[in-house]
C-alpha cells in the first residue's frame, strides 16, 4: 500500500466556538481524483487551507505527500509539489497574465511553458490585459493556468469551475484528465458542479458542518447505492448500518442504501410495508438527500433537523 | 466519435461503453483488427476518468471482444474464435432469461416476443 | 519573482518620490541663483562664487530640510506594500502558497524597500551637492554627503513600523494611518510627559539630524583638524536605538505573520 498523496486524521478547526472541521479523516491515494462535495459553508475550504499551511488545524494530524504542513521546513517542500486554486482567485492587479505567469514560473522548476502556452490559448485568455480589468470567468481562468502549467503531483483545486461558461468547464475537464489525471496526479476538488464530479471523479466525500457523512467510489454508487421508497405504518428510522439516510416524504420514507437493497426491501415487506420503489441514485439525489435538512419522521416537528445515518463502505 | 455517454440513464458510464462497443462490432461498424482508441484519448474526449475506460476495456477483452497487444493498443478481437459454442450459450442465456421473463410480466404472447428478437436483429445487419 | 513584483508594486510611489526629492533639492540648489532683470529672470552664477563657504551652509541646510520630509515620507509610503498589505485583498493566498517562507518574504520587501529609500535619499542630495559644488567651486561638504545616509538610517525604523503595521491591519492604507497615528501619539505623549513626569524620552526621527543641523557650521575652520573637531558629540545612542527599531519592528511583523491565519 503505497503513501497517501493526502492524509487527515482526526483533523478539527473550530473559530472561537465555531466548530467549521470536525473530526475528519481522509485517505486519498496518489493518483485518485477526488471530488469534495458539499454546501456552501460545510468545510471544504477550510480544510484545503490547512493542507497548504493557510490555516492551523484546532486537532488532529494532516500530511500532504507524506509531509506535515504545520512545519514549515516541511511545507515549502509541500508547496513546491502541490498546486493549489483558492476559491478566491485574486490576484495582482495591475499584473497582465503574461507577467503574472513569468512571476510563477520562477518558483517551479517543473514548470511547462507549453502547457502554459496551450492552456491560454484553449481557454481563450486575454494575455495581456491587466487583471483587474479582466471579467471575473477570465480571472478565474488565470489562476488555473498557473496551477495546472505548474507540473505539480498532487492538485488542490477550490471550486476551479465556478463562474464558467459550459464550453470553458469543458476545456477544463479535458485538460485535467489528459494532462493530470493521465500522469497519474492526484486532484482534489471541491466543487458544486456535480454533473462534472460525476464524470471525473473515482471518489466523493460529502462533507456537512464539517463532518465527512459519506465517502464512496463513484463505481460503488452506481452500482450498489439504491434509493428505496416505501409507505407503510412504523416504518423504522436507522434499521440497519446499510441505511444512509432516511427521510420522511408525505405518506412515504426514502430511503438510502449504500449496499444489500434488495434484502432490506425484502425485509421491510415482510414487515407488512409496500416497496414502491427501488433505483439507483446519482451523485445530484445522494447529494440532496444527504445534507438537506427536511422533517424527521416525529409528527409536530417539522423544520428541525433530520438525522442522517451515515455508512461508510 | 463513435462513442458516446448519457449522463442520466442511470447506467454506469463503463457498462455503457462495453455496451456500445459490442453493439458497434455487431452491427460491423467497428471490424475485426480496427484499433480502439486509447485510455487516455478516449478519457479526454469524453472528460471521464480514465479508470472507468480501462475497466470497460478489461471487460471488452475479458468477454473476448477486444484484444490487447503487448507495447499497447487495443484492437477489435475476431469473433471469439476459442470459446465452445456451449460456452457462448452458456453466456447468453441470462439475457434470453431476462427477455422472456420480462415479456411474460408484460403479458406479451410468445409470438410478439419472438417477433421483437427478430426486429432486433435485422437492425444489426452483417451476418445472417 | 516576488522582489520584481514589490519593485514593480512599488515603482509608481517610488518615481513620485523619487521627482519630489530631486525637485525640491534642485529647487534649493539652484534659486539661489535666480533674479529679475528686466522683467525676465537670469541666472546670475556670481551669487554663488561671492562668498561659496556660506552659500554651500544655506544651500545645504535646506536640501537637508527637504531631506527630512522625503525621508519620512518614503519608508511610510513604500513600507505600506508588505506581505501583510495582501492579506485583505486576497493575494496572500497565492504569495503564502509559494514555495518561499513567510520570513523571507517579509524580508524581501524590506530589502527591496532600503533600496529604494537609499535611491529617493541619496540620488537627489548627490545630484544637489555636486551642482553646488560645480557653482560655488567648494567642494567640501561632509555632512551634506553622510546626511542622506544618516536620513536612511533614521527611516528604517519608520520602514519596520509601517511593515508591523501593515501585518497587523491586514492592509496597506490600515498600515499606513496606523503607523502615522502610532508617530503622531508617541510625538504628543513624549512632549506632554516631560512637564509631569520630568521624563524625556528619545525623540524618534530627529536625533540625528538634529546632531547634524546643530553641528556648527558645516564649513570646518580648520582644515588641517582632524575629521570633524567643531561637530558635536556623535549621537551614538540615537543611532543604536535606530538600528535596534528597525530590525525589531521587521522581527515582530515576522512572527505575527508567521502565526497568521488567513
Amino acid at each position: 500500500m503505497s503513501e497517501a498523496a493526502i492524509l487527515t486524521e482526526g483533523l478539527s478547526k473550530s473559530f472561537g466556538t465555531q466548530a467549521a472541521v470536525s473530526n475528519l479523516n481522509l485517505q486519498i491515494q496518489p493518483g485518485a481524483v477526488y471530488g469534495f462535495l458539499g454546501r456552501n459553508g460545510a468545510g471544504k475550504t477550510t480544510t484545503m487551507r490547512m493542507l497548504l499551511g493557510l490555516v492551523r488545524p484546532t486537532k488532529g494530524k494532516m500530511r500532504v505527500l507524506g509531509l506535515d504542513p504545520s512545519l514549515e521546513t516541511e511545507l515549502m517542500r509541500i508547496l513546491e509539489r502541490v498546486a493549489f486554486v483558492p476559491q478566491r482567485k485574486q490576484l495582482y492587479g495591475w499584473a497582465t497574465p503574461a507577467e503574472l505567469v513569468s512571476m510563477n514560473k520562477a518558483y517551479f522548476p517543473r514548470w511547462s511553458d507549453e502547457a502554459a502556452a496551450g492552456l491560454a490559448q484553449r481557454l481563450e485568455i486575454p494575455m495581456k490585459t491587466a487583471f483587474k480589468k479582466l471579467s471575473i470567468g477570465n480571472q478565474s481562468k488565470v489562476a488555473l493556468l498557473l496551477a495546472l502549467a505548474q507540473g505539480a503531483e498532487v492538485l488542490i483545486l477550490d471550486e476551479p469551475t465556478a463562474g464558467l461558461d459550459p464550453v470553458m468547464v469543458d476545456e477544463i475537464l479535458r485538460t485535467l484528465i489528459e494532462d493530470h489525471v493521465s500522469q497519474g496526479r492526484t486532484i482534489f476538488v471541491s466543487s458544486h458542479h456535480l454533473g462534472e464530479v460525476e464524470q471525473i471523479c473515482d471518489w466523493v466525500g460529502i462533507l456537512e458542518e464539517g463532518r465527512l457523512l459519506l465517502e464512496a467510489r463513484l463505481e460503488e454508487i452506481r452500482q450498489e447505492f439504491r434509493l428505496v421508497i416505501v409507505s407503510g405504518e412504523n416504518l423504522p428510522d436507522a434499521p440497519s448500518a446499510d441505511v444512509v439516510s432516511a427521510m420522511t416524504d408525505g405518506r412515504f420514507r426514502r430511503y438510502v442504501l449504500a449496499r444489500e437493497a434488495e434484502s432490506f426491501a425484502a425485509g421491510l415487506r415482510g414487515q407488512g410495508a409496500a416497496i414502491l420503489e427501488i433505483s439507483p441514485i446519482g451523485l445530484r439525489e445522494l447529494f440532496l438527500h444527504l445534507v438537506r435538512k427536511e422533517a424527521p419522521c416525529t409528527p409536530g416537528n417539522a423544520g428541525a433537523k433530520a438525522a442522517p445515518v451515515s455508512s461508510f463502505s | 466519435m463513435l462513442l458516446h455517454l448519457n449522463a442520466s440513464s442511470g447506467v454506469p458510464v463503463y457498462l455503457q461503453l462495453e455496451a456500445q462497443v459490442k453493439q458497434a462490432v455487431a452491427a460491423g461498424a467497428l471490424r475485426t483488427g480496427e484499433a480502439l482508441p486509447s485510455t487516455r484519448k478516449l478519457a479526454a474526449e469524453l472528460r471521464i476518468n480514465p479508470n472507468t475506460v480501462a475497466r470497460a476495456y478489461q471487460d471488452l477483452e475479458r468477454d473476448g471482444v477486444t484484444r490487447s497487444v503487448p507495447g499497447g493498443g487495443t484492437f477489435v478481437a475476431d469473433g471469439l474464435p476459442g470459446l465452445l459454442k456451449s460456452e457462448k450459450v452458456k453466456r447468453l442465456r441470462p439475457h434470453a432469461r431476462q427477455l422472456a421473463v420480462e415479456g411474460r410480466q408484460l403479458r406479451l404472447t410468445r409470438e410478439e416476443t419472438m417477433k421483437l428478437l427478430e426486429e432486433e436483429l435485422d437492425k444489426l445487419g452483417g451476418q445472417p | 519573482m516576488y522582489a520584481w513584483k514589490c519593485w514593480r508594486e512599488s515603482r509608481a510611489r517610488f518615481f513620485f518620490l523619487l521627482t519630489m526629492s530631486s525637485a525640491t533639492a534642485l529647487l534649493f540648489t539652484l534659486m539661489q541663483g535666480v533674479r529679475e532683470r528686466d522683467g525676465w529672470w537670469y541666472f546670475d552664477r556670481q551669487a554663488y562664487t561671492r562668498d561659496p563657504a556660506t552659500m554651500v551652509q544655506l544651500v545645504s541646510m535646506m536640501v537637508l530640510i527637504g531631506l527630512w520630509c522625503s525621508g519620512f515620507l518614503s519608508p511610510l509610503f513604500l513600507g505600506a506594500t508588505a506581505s501583510g498589505s495582501e492579506i485583505e485583498p486576497g493575494t496572500i493566498e497565492y504569495l503564502w502558497t509559494r514555495p518561499r517562507t513567510r520570513a523571507s518574504v517579509t524580508w524581501t520587501h524590506w530589502c527591496i524597500c532600503l533600496a529604494e529609500m537609499v535611491v529617493v535619499a541619496v540620488a537627489p542630495t548627490y545630484l544637489a551637492a555636486a551642482i553646488l559644488g560645480k557653482l560655488t567651486g567648494f567642494w567640501y561638504f561632509p555632512l551634506l554627503l553622510m546626511a542622506p545616509w544618516m536620513t536612511v538610517i533614521v527611516g528604517l525604523p519608520i520602514l519596520g513600523l509601517t511593515t508591523l503595521m501593515t501585518a497587523l491591519r491586514r492592509s496597506a492604507s490600515g498600515g499606513l494611518i496606523y503607523t502615522a497615528a502610532v508617530i503622531s501619539v508617541y510625538v504628543a505623549v513624549r512632549q506632554i510627559i516631560t512637564v509631569p513626569l520630568h521624563l524625556n524620552l528619545p525623540p524618534l526621527f530627529a536625533g540625528p539630524l538634529v546632531w547634524l543641523m546643530n553641528s556648527t557650521p558645516f564649513v570646518p575652520v580648520n582644515l588641517a583638524h582632524p575629521l570633524f573637531p567643531w561637530m558635536g558629540p556623535f549621537p551614538w545612542g540615537s543611532l543604536m536605538r535606530c538600528i535596534f527599531l528597525a530590525a525589531a519592528f521587521p522581527l515582530a511583523a515576522q512572527y505575527l505573520l508567521k502565526r497568521a491565519e488567513v
